[in-house]
């Protein structure tokens, strides 16, 4: 189903954070949101995933409950290993302890992190927790994934390796949201980029016709 | 498997505890006159101090630390922070202040109101806690700081009270620094009732944990309410701690021992209650007749364990 957002605008504690923002993000595409600090890019995540109301603007979308959404700078949790974080992800699911073990095993091979699903949380990697976080949300079996600046403090491979994994979930039917300040990557593996500027939208369409920022 | 062979081996050091909780004291009867003051055939005096103060002693410290052990485990868990404890954080405090003030005689009850009160002054700390940390998204480091800071303020009061009342310097030193020196069989039923309710409370809310260590915003898009399930877990936190300052003062660090949504109960109740036997048999048998207080030892035992914890994982 793909999410169409028409003349949103969005102010806060009288700031205008969005000025007039319409954008489409198409379905089960793997969009990458662009921009400089402060372009409004957090903001319009958190209207679509239902995290902020009192915007004006009309949104098209699929239900809150649809969406899987993981926000900004995510604190570490404690006590729990890296499987546990990926099983919580099915918490109100109606399947059996079992099979709730059986999907994480298969979530955590499908991100690549089988062989570290012991590990203590707070003693893995920024890349190897994106990837736990990632799985979390996959477990949620949502259609749309939104995740805010998921690699802020991670590596070039890892990056690389996150992006080929994102590409590869868009293939299996899910639509994916990532703000990201990477534009390289946004440019080499999403299929849909938008740029905020300033509160603008002012970039939509393929990555090839992007060309970067303006300021 | 691992955890199989560490609990065989904490039930065979927790049975040894008790078994020297019994047989070891400053009375020195031989293993034989233990055995027949159990079966209530020897010496009446010895039968006495087995039935009335040796036994109720050992149950009243085990039953006491399974009560701190949970409580923190439940401060903890809902705090998202490893180093929750209920008499550090001034819940335990509350029961104090009460305590302190039947002691110094401005409130004069019968045995069942001392504990009802002390589980109630408990409950209003922790309610006192849960509204200064029951803004969103507050972090775990806040927490710990707010609740270090109820903590000595409670005592503080606590002791305030005391030196009013003109109480007994060992009254005292029992009610801030612990003491099981009182035991009997009425705060073993008092205290196994409170521990029983709590522990299936905890258990029913046990699998909500999982979203709860996830942070607030997750937990709520996972359906689970943080401010609901913290209030639930400071409430039963209150009960437990306002019980074992019931039943022996205050005895701090014993929460920080055990801390996983993992093993619930063999991490928290298990541990706390075998930690609290080890400390009591000690204070008591190091350097005997004289007796130290069973929190100094909690405390030699449980504050370089929280300086690690703060290095480590904060």
């Amino acid at each position: 189903m793909n999410i169409t957002v028409e003349n949103l605008s969005v102010e806060i504690s009288g700031v205008v954070i969005l000025k007039d923002v319409s954008l489409r993000i198409p379905d089960q595409s793997f969009t990458c949101l662009v921009g400089p600090n402060g372009s409004g890019k957090s903001t319009l995540v958190r209207v679509l995933a239902g995290d902020l109301d009192g915007y004006r603007g009309v949104i098209s979308r699929v239900n809150v409950d649809e969406i899987s959404y993981l926000p900004q700078n995510l604190a570490t949790p404690p006590f729990v290993n890296i499987s546990e974080v990926v099983q919580t992800g099915f918490y109100g699911h109606t399947l059996s302890k079992k099979e709730k073990q059986l999907a994480t095993a298969e979530l955590l091979v499908t991100c690549g992190i089988d062989h570290i699903s012991e590990r203590s949380f707070a003693e893995a990697s920024a890349g190897e927790q994106q990837r736990a976080w990632l799985a979390f949300a996959l477990a949620q079996s949502k259609d749309l994934v939104i995740m805010d600046e998921p690699l802020s403090s991670v590596d070039l491979a890892s990056r690389q390796a996150f992006y080929k994994l994102l590409r590869e979930m868009r293939g299996k039917g899910k639509t994916l949201v990532i703000v990201t300040h990477d534009v390289d990557m946004a440019m080499r593996y999403s299929d849909h980029i938008i740029c905020l500027e300033d509160g603008y939208k002012a970039f939509e369409g393929e990555p090839s016709l992007f060309q970067g920022f303006s300021i | 498997m691992n955890v199989k062979i560490r609990c065989v081996a904490l039930f065979i050091a927790g049975t040894l505890l008790i078994l020297i909780g019994m047989f070891a004291g400053p009375a020195n009867a031989s293993i034989q006159e233990v055995l027949n003051a159990l079966s209530r055939s020897g010496d009446t005096a010895l039968s006495t101090i087995i039935w009335d103060m040796r036994i109720p002693r050992v149950l009243v410290s085990m039953l006491t630390g399974a009560c701190l052990g949970l409580a923190g485990v439940l401060i903890q868990l809902s705090t998202r922070s490893p180093l929750g404890d209920p008499n550090l954080f001034g819940i335990g405090g509350g029961a104090a202040i009460f305590l302190a003030a039947v002691a110094a005689g401005v409130v004069t009850m019968a045995n069942f109101g001392v504990f009802a009160g002390s589980v109630l002054s408990s409950l209003l700390v922790a309610a006192f806690l849960s509204f200064l940390i029951s803004k969103e998204n507050i972090g775990p480091i806040k927490i710990a700081i707010i609740g270090l800071a109820v903590g000595a303020l409670t005592i503080s009061i606590g002791t305030s009270v005391i030196s009013h009342g003109r109480v007994f310097p060992t009254q005292v030193i029992g009610l801030v620094a612990g003491s099981f020196t009182s035991s009997n069989w009425v705060t073993v039923y008092y205290l196994s009732s409170t521990l029983a309710l709590c522990m299936v409370g905890s258990v029913i809310i046990a699998k909500r944990f999982y979203p709860i260590i996830l942070g607030d915003v997750l937990s709520k898009s996972l359906g689970v309410s943080p401010i609901k399930t913290r209030s639930l877990s400071m409430g039963m936190a209150a009960a437990l701690s306002g019980a074992s300052v019931y039943a022996g003062g205050v005895i701090g660090f014993v929460g920080i021992f055990g801390n996983s949504p993992r093993n619930l109960i063999i991490g928290s109740v298990w541990i706390g209650a075998f930690a609290t036997v080890l400390a009591d048999q000690l204070a008591r048998l190091l350097f005997a007749p004289v007796e130290l207080p069973v929190g100094m030892v909690t405390t030699l035992m449980g504050a370089p364990m929280m300086i690690y914890l703060a290095l480590k994982i904060i």
